[in-house]
Formats: C-alpha cells, sequence, structure tokens
C-alpha cells in the first residue's frame, strides 16, 4: 500500500524558504556583500570585546582608587603597576626572569606532558595500563604541590633537578587525566563500525581512537601549558636568581606588592599567548570541529 | 562526528600539531640558559688563613654551602667585598622559608642554613623519633641579633582595638606565624600577659608578611610581626607597639644551624669558622659605616623602597653575634620551647644543651670569647 503525502502550499513555501535564502547569500551582487560585512563586524566585534572587557577593569580599578574606594597600599594602581615594569626593565630582572622561567616552564611540560600523554594513551587504551596508573596518578594528583616543596628539596637537592621535577609534576596530570579520558570516552559504536570494516587494533587506535581524542588530548595540553606556568612560583622558591617566581616572592618578602601584582600580569599576558597558540593548535589539528555556540 | 576524509591526513595534522608543540617547547627550553646558580665566590687560594679562624688546612677542595632566606643577604655580601679571597668555594642558594631550609639541610643539600634562633631547640622538641643523646642531626652554632636595634619585632595593636597593654588582648585577634621568633615572642607575650590559649583568639598565618597583611587590612586586633612591614600603619598613629623582643627577654636572633657532620669534619668546620670570622665583620664594621652602600643594594637589587631599606639599616646596624655559651642563653631558650610545649604547639619540651642541639664550637669566632 502506497500513502501519498500530500504538501500544503504554505509547507512547500517554507521548505523553500532556506533554500532560496542561501542561493541569495552567495550571489556576487546583494546580500553576499551584506554576509561578508557581517563577518567582519563579528570578527572585530569579538577581538573588541576580547581587549575592550581587560580594558574596562583596568579603568574601573584605576577609578577605584581615584574615588578612594581602596588605597595604593592594598592594591596598587595600574600606574604604579607600570612604574614597577620600568623598575624592572631598568635593574635587568625582567629580561631575565621571562627567558629563565620559558626555558624551566617549557622543559618540565615537554617531560611532564610527554609522560602525561604517553601514560593516559596507554591507560585508555589497555585495561592493564589503567590497572597500572590510574588508582596511583588518581591518588598522587590531589597532593598539594606546596608540600611537596621540601620534600623534592630532599629528594632532587636545590639546583635545577628539583625545580624540573616540580614543573614535570604539574604539567603531566592534566595531561595524563584529560587524555585519559578522552580516549576512555570514544564512542563505542564507533570501534565496532571499524571492527566491521576489517580495521585491526592498531588501525582502530590510530585511525578511530586517536582523532576522536585528540580534542580531549589538546584541552590537557592548554592545562598543562598553564599549570607548568603556576608552578614556577614554588618552584623558584628554592635557590634561584632569577625567574617570576623569583620575582614574586623576593617582592613579597621586601613589601612591594605593585611587583607582585607586576609578575602576576606576566602569567595573565603569557596565559593570553598560550591561548591564541593553542587556538592556532586545534586549528591546525581539528580542521573538521565545527565551532558551536549559538551567538 | 569523525570526517570523512581519509584518516591519513588526520593523523598527518595531528602529528604536525604535536610536532609544532613539542618545538614550541624545545625553542622555550633553549631560550635561555640562565639560572638559578646562587651568589657566591672562589679563591685560587690553597690555604686557609683568613678571617678570625684561620686554619693552616688545605681548604682548596672544600665548598661550603650556606642556605639564606632572602636574597639581600648575598647581594649585600658580595657588595661587601669581604668574601672575595676565601680560601674555598662557597655558595648562598637562597630558599625561601625555614621548611625549606631545613629540608635542604637534612637532605644534606646545604651545610649551613638560617632560621629563628630558637629553631635547633624547636626541631629536637618536635621530632617525630627522639634525637639520640649522643648526637643531634644538626646544631645551632651562631645566632645574630641587634641588642640596640631602633625597629624590634614587636607586638603592635591596632588604636580602635583599645588595647594599651598585653593584659588587654584577652578575647582579641592576634596574627601570627609559627616556628621562629615571630612564634617564639606570640607565646611568651600569652604567658606573660597570663592566658591560656582560650582566652585570645590566635590567628596562625603562613608568613609574618600574610599576618601583616591581614593586620594592615583591619582583620586583626594586634600582630606580632616587624615594624617595617607595618611601618605606615604605626607612624600614622593607628597601630602602636604593645610588648617587643626587649621588654618579653627573648633575643629575637638569627639562628644559623648546621648538620652535626659538617662541623665534625675538620676542613669544613676550618671553612665555616673563616667565613663566620669576616661575616662578623661585615656586621659589626662593614654594616655601621656604609649605609649609602647598604640601602643601594636593598633598593637597587633586592626591590626594597628606600624608606624601608633605611629602617633595616637602622636595624642591622646593630647587628652582632650573640654568645652561645652564655648560661642565659640556653635559659631563654627553654623558656620558649616551655612555653610553646604549653600553649600546644611543640610535641615535647625535650632540654636544649650545649654539644647536642647548641654548639659553642665558633663563639670564639663570632664572639671573641668562648665557654
Amino acid at each position: 500500500m502506497t500513502t501519498i503525502t500530500a504538501i500544503a502550499p504554505d509547507e512547500k513555501a517554507a521548505a523553500k524558504a532556506p533554500l532560496n535564502r542561501a542561493l541569495i547569500d552567495l550571489s556576487p551582487n546583494g546580500r553576499g556583500r551584506v554576509v561578508a560585512m557581517r563577518q567582519r563586524i563579528r570578527f572585530w566585534g569579538g577581538w573588541t570585546l576580547r581587549v575592550g572587557v581587560p580594558m574596562l577593569l583596568i579603568v574601573f580599578w584605576q577609578l577605584a582608587l581615584n574615588w578612594h574606594w581602596t588605597s595604593e597600599d592594598t592594591l596598587p594602581s595600574p600606574k604604579t603597576i607600570v612604574e614597577a615594569y620600568k623598575y624592572l626593565w631598568g635593574n635587568g630582572s625582567l629580561q631575565d626572569a621571562i627567558p629563565v622561567s620559558l626555558r624551566r616552564a617549557g622543559e618540565g611540560l615537554l617531560l611532564g606532558g610527554s609522560a602525561g600523554l604517553v601514560i593516559g594513551i596507554f591507560a585508555g587504551l589497555w585495561k592493564l595500563g589503567e590497572e597500572i596508573f590510574d588508582a596511583t596518578l588518581q591518588m598522587l594528583r590531589t597532593v598539594p604541590f606546596i608540600a611537596l616543596v621540601p620534600l623534592f628539596v630532599t629528594w632532587f637537592g636545590i639546583e635545577e633537578p628539583s625545580k624540573l621535577a616540580l614543573i614535570t609534576a604539574a604539567a603531566l596530570f592534566p595531561l595524563y587525566l584529560n587524555t585519559f579520558h578522552a580516549v576512555k570516552g570514544v564512542d563505542q559504536k564507533l570501534i565496532e563500525a571499524g571492527k566491521t570494516f576489517g580495521l585491526t587494533g592498531f588501525q582502530i587506535a590510530r585511525r578511530i581512537i586517536f582523532p576522536t581524542a585528540l580534542p580531549g588530548i589538546l584541552t590537557g595540553l592548554r592545562f598543562a601549558c598553564s599549570f607548568s606556568l603556576l608552578s614556577l612560583v614554588l618552584a623558584e622558591q628554592v635557590n634561584a636568581t632569577a625567574g617570576i617566581g623569583y620575582l614574586i616572592i623576593n617582592a613579597q618578602n621586601n613589601q612591594r606588592p605593585d611587583i607582585v601584582i607586576a609578575g602576576i600580569w606576566i602569567y595573565a599576558v603569557l596565559g593570553i599567548l598560550i591561548d591564541f597558540f593553542m587556538r592556532g593548535v586545534e586549528r591546525l589539528a581539528l580542521p573538521w570541529r565545527a565551532r558551536v555556540g549559538i551567538g | 562526528m569523525i570526517s570523512n576524509r581519509k584518516p591519513w591526513r588526520l593523523i598527518r595534522r595531528a602529528s604536525a600539531a604535536a610536532t609544532t608543540v613539542a618545538l614550541a617547547a624545545v625553542v622555550a627550553a633553549c631560550g635561555s640558559s640562565g639560572g638559578s646558580t646562587a651568589s657566591g665566590a672562589s679563591s685560587t687560594g690553597a690555604r686557609a688563613t683568613g678571617g678570625s679562624g684561620g686554619s693552616s688546612l688545605d681548604l682548596s677542595g672544600v665548598t661550603l654551602k650556606v642556605g639564606y632566606q632572602t636574597a639581600d643577604f648575598p647581594a649585600l655580601l658580595k657588595a661587601s667585598g669581604l668574601f672575595e679571597d676565601t680560601p674555598y668555594k662557597f655558595q648562598i642558594p637562597v630558599i625561601a622559608g625555614p621548611a625549606n631550609q631545613l629540608a635542604a639541610l637534612y637532605g644534606k643539600q646545604i651545610d649551613v642554613g638560617q632560621t629563628g634562633e630558637n629553631t635547633a631547640a624547636f626541631e629536637a622538641a618536635n621530632s617525630a623519633t627522639p634525637w639520640p643523646a649522643d648526637g643531634a642531626p644538626i646544631q645551632g652554632f651562631a645566632v645574630t641579633w641587634t641588642p640596640q636595634a631602633p625597629y624590634p619585632a614587636a607586638v603592635y595593636v591596632t588604636k580602635k582595638s583599645g588595647i594599651t597593654s598585653l593584659a588587654g588582648l584577652r578575647g582579641k585577634k592576634i596574627g601570627f606565624n609559627y616556628g621562629g621568633n615571630i612564634y617564639a615572642e606570640y607565646v611568651i607575650a600569652l604567658q606573660k600577659g597570663g592566658f591560656a590559649l582560650k582566652d585570645v583568639q590566635g590567628v596562625q598565618f603562613p608568613s609574618n608578611q600574610a599576618a601583616a597583611n591581614a593586620f594592615l587590612a583591619g582583620s586583626l586586633d594586634a600582630v606580632v610581626t616587624s615594624y617595617s612591614i607595618v611601618k605606615k600603619l604605626v607612624d600614622s598613629g593607628d597601630a602602636i607597639k604593645i610588648a617587643d623582643n626587649n621588654t618579653l627577654g627573648i633575643i629575637g636572633g638569627s639562628g644559623w644551624i648546621a648538620r652535626t657532620d659538617a662541623l665534625k669534619d675538620p676542613a669544613k668546620l676550618a671553612a665555616i669558622k673563616d667565613f663566620y670570622g669576616r661575616l662578623r665583620t661585615f656586621y659589626e664594621k662593614w654594616i655601621p659605616t656604609h649605609e649609602a652602600d647598604y640601602e643601594k643594594v636593598l633598593v637597587s637589587q633586592v626591590g626594597q623602597r628606600p624608606d624601608v631599606a633605611k629602617v633595616n639599616w637602622e636595624n642591622a646596624r646593630h647587628s652582632t653575634f650573640y654568645r652561645i655559651g652564655d648560661p642565659k642563653f640556653l635559659q631563654i631558650q627553654q623558656a620558649t620551647v616551655d612555653a610553646a610545649f604549653g600553649y600546644g604547639g611543640l610535641k615535647t619540651n625535650v632540654r636544649s644543651r650545649l654539644g647536642w642541639n647548641y654548639s659553642t664550637v665558633l663563639d670564639g669566632v663570632t664572639t671573641g670569647t668562648t665557654g
């Protein structure tokens, strides 16, 4: 028996509407330009918001001081922070600190990130790996790093290895956790489909699991980058003569809140740069990933 | 969800991304070679004859590691020029916080550490297992203090709290940090005020700076801290001092601790004696006569504000060594330990002894008198 479903005239028009609009939008003379302009406005509007919101916060910060809502002792003004940068630049501390800290964070990220990635994949793919590593790493990740500093001094000494060990540990856990969960979270149906098409275990890992888990892995990498920078404050407590963490600790010891905040700003800028860099990496690695949003 | 592109392209893209990240990390890693070596000095001389603790031992193979908690110390020693011709190598790693200093000392990463004068007594009393009677792992061997300092560490109270004496602390919020001289001052202040622990609201902070910040923010009625940190509030009359080291009968000195095995090693001991002989000259002769140099280092290299650097010089120019062999020394340490134990700050009130957790081996060098 055949069922014929007649489409009401209104419904027909409604079904056609999107098609017509798409055709009009793509035409060279007409709304194509409007769309392009909208996209440009959206792009620059986005950047304006990204830059404008922090700028507004800084203006509000300065106004709060001007209106005596707070005092310079409690919260040094942005102008004082800029003076602190001039001081740090003048005595060479800033030029010394940034490369030293980036080197330490980079080395720790490389070691800890690599270890986290490998262990995460191993534990995610094989039950044995999960049984060996997961419980132990889940326990260790809750250990507060500040409590580890004296222990690391005893175990690794007061030279670079103890700093590197601390940053490595800080970078390892976020990448491990995200990789492990991303690999474990791959849709079983995809794997079954792969098997149906005759893919072997390694091929499934390479062609299905790894690409599907990549967004999670990159999120882990993003966290690992941030954590390796944040751990500098702890790592550079011990036998450091340069570094962003050292600058902050030394400023704390010498009652210089302006330099402390200047150091925090450096972290903020590095955070933005990491975010910018990681967006580029994600675009390169995940070209198929759709932008999800409602506006 | 999965792209319909060929899988090898995905792998290639992923590999490219991974390589980019790895390369970036390597570039960052290669970005600098500078780093973490502490300030130091060395000499080509082979024998120790300099300093008050001169020795005829060959010290050319000795490297002395003297830990300090703040960056001003190595910078000032360098500026003094008194340590340029040591017949041994030395390093001054800056290690923030007493816990890290002690970890480095117990872990044999440094030979000498800098903490409070009472640390050797507190460590013995707080040890997880009692120290052997015939040999403590660490010994306090020198104490630097500032007997005539115009701005000693003190108990400060806010004017609005209405407190004018120790007795007025009852029921009030008092900030302190645990372990060193500040804690000693806190427990002795409670003892002299005749308080039980429940009579006051003690608020423990992780550092002297954190306690002072809370006081400056108006969150505390009283704080035990250094003048330089609360200077503005005190100078404006919004905070007043009700007791200090002198009135509480505390030395309030900086304690130097060494591993016992370092003090027993003749070459290392000779190097320590030489170093502390020079340090005595630094404290007693160089600092009082070099105000401008001292403050310049603190301002330009360490980052202190000129007014804070001035206060620190005013205190530091009175620096000298306290004789550990002085009978009063152990009495004061024991009184602090007993008070801390009474207020629950220590596990035991084990008695400190010369030759056990304190040593007089450097008294001759640091004070010119022994016994």
